[in-house]
């Protein structure tokens, strides 16, 4: 088993590997979806299924700290540039991709610490990470 | 970094400057969109996206005092349906973001054994600027 603690979040420049470490998330996740064209006229008995395109997004939740990899997310977004972001999980596996970043919000709670979410668009296709 | 530490001001709209500390702030929550334009033709396998553009909301909750300057201001405000300078930093030095803001809604809790608390929720006007 691996678990998702271990798993590390980068960003850098878009149109490469991201290198700088997103500090303090909590939770990351990603997935991708596919407009499935469906396929079925008077000849059929059965439907046929071909993906026509891929799109895929992301979402970080992160405890906010200030920390300049964290300053970097918001002062891309309010300039509306792509950054690129990795995920590798614990076995050395994961992918980049550039990103548009869809949603920064803070949550400033009087009693607890300051929350991030934030959510992504890839922008195209990612790229697979393989352990070396 | 904690809630309770993080700090909220106001300002006169258009002028990017919002230095009169509001009291009495209890729960913050401020997001930030951007709108991400999609693009898809015949080479396309993945779907490209590029930023749009940039809004965003938030909801400011505060033990409500009348006689608080700084909760008449909101007041007038919303009742003016006029625009307000915010500005939302994590600690006195500390970062987060500026912007002129409209109130699209608000409410008022009186309950029976608590403080009575206003929320203000608004809608970001223009540009909205980090502060680092």
């Amino acid at each position: 088993m691996i678990i998702g603690r271990a798993t590390v979040v980068s960003h850098g420049a878009a149109g490469g590997a991201p290198a700088t470490a997103l500090t303090g998330v909590r939770e990351s996740s990603y997935s991708y979806n596919a407009d499935v064209a469906e396929s079925m006229d008077r000849d059929s008995a059965f439907t046929s299924k071909d993906v026509a395109l891929l799109e895929g997004s992301a979402s970080i939740t992160l405890t906010w700290t200030n920390h300049a990899s964290q300053v970097a997310v918001l002062t891309a977004m309010l300039a509306r540039t792509l950054l690129a972001f990795k995920f590798v999980d614990e076995a050395g596996y994961g992918i980049y991709v550039d990103c548009v970043i869809t949603s920064f919000g803070r949550a400033e709670p009087v009693g607890d610490h300051l929350t991030i979410p934030i959510e992504l668009a890839w922008a195209g296709a990612p790229t697979g990470v393989a352990p070396i | 970094m904690i809630g309770r530490e993080a700090l909220a001001y106001h300002g006169t709209a258009g002028t990017g400057i919002a230095t009169l500390l509001i009291a009495g702030v209890r729960d913050v929550n401020w997001t930030i969109e951007c709108s991400a334009i999609e693009s898809v033709d015949r080479d396309s396998i993945w779907k490209t996206k590029k930023a749009g553009f940039l809004s965003g909301s938030g909801s400011l909750e505060v033990t409500y005092d009348p006689t608080d300057a700084s909760h008449q201001a909101l007041d007038s405000a919303t009742e003016a349906g006029t625009k307000i300078a915010l500005k939302f930093l994590d600690s006195a030095a500390g970062a987060g973001m500026i912007a002129d803001v409209v109130f699209s809604s608000g409410e008022q809790s009186d309950p029976l054994e608590e403080a009575v608390t206003r929320t203000y929720n608004f809608e970001f006007d223009g540009t909205i600027t980090a502060v680092a």
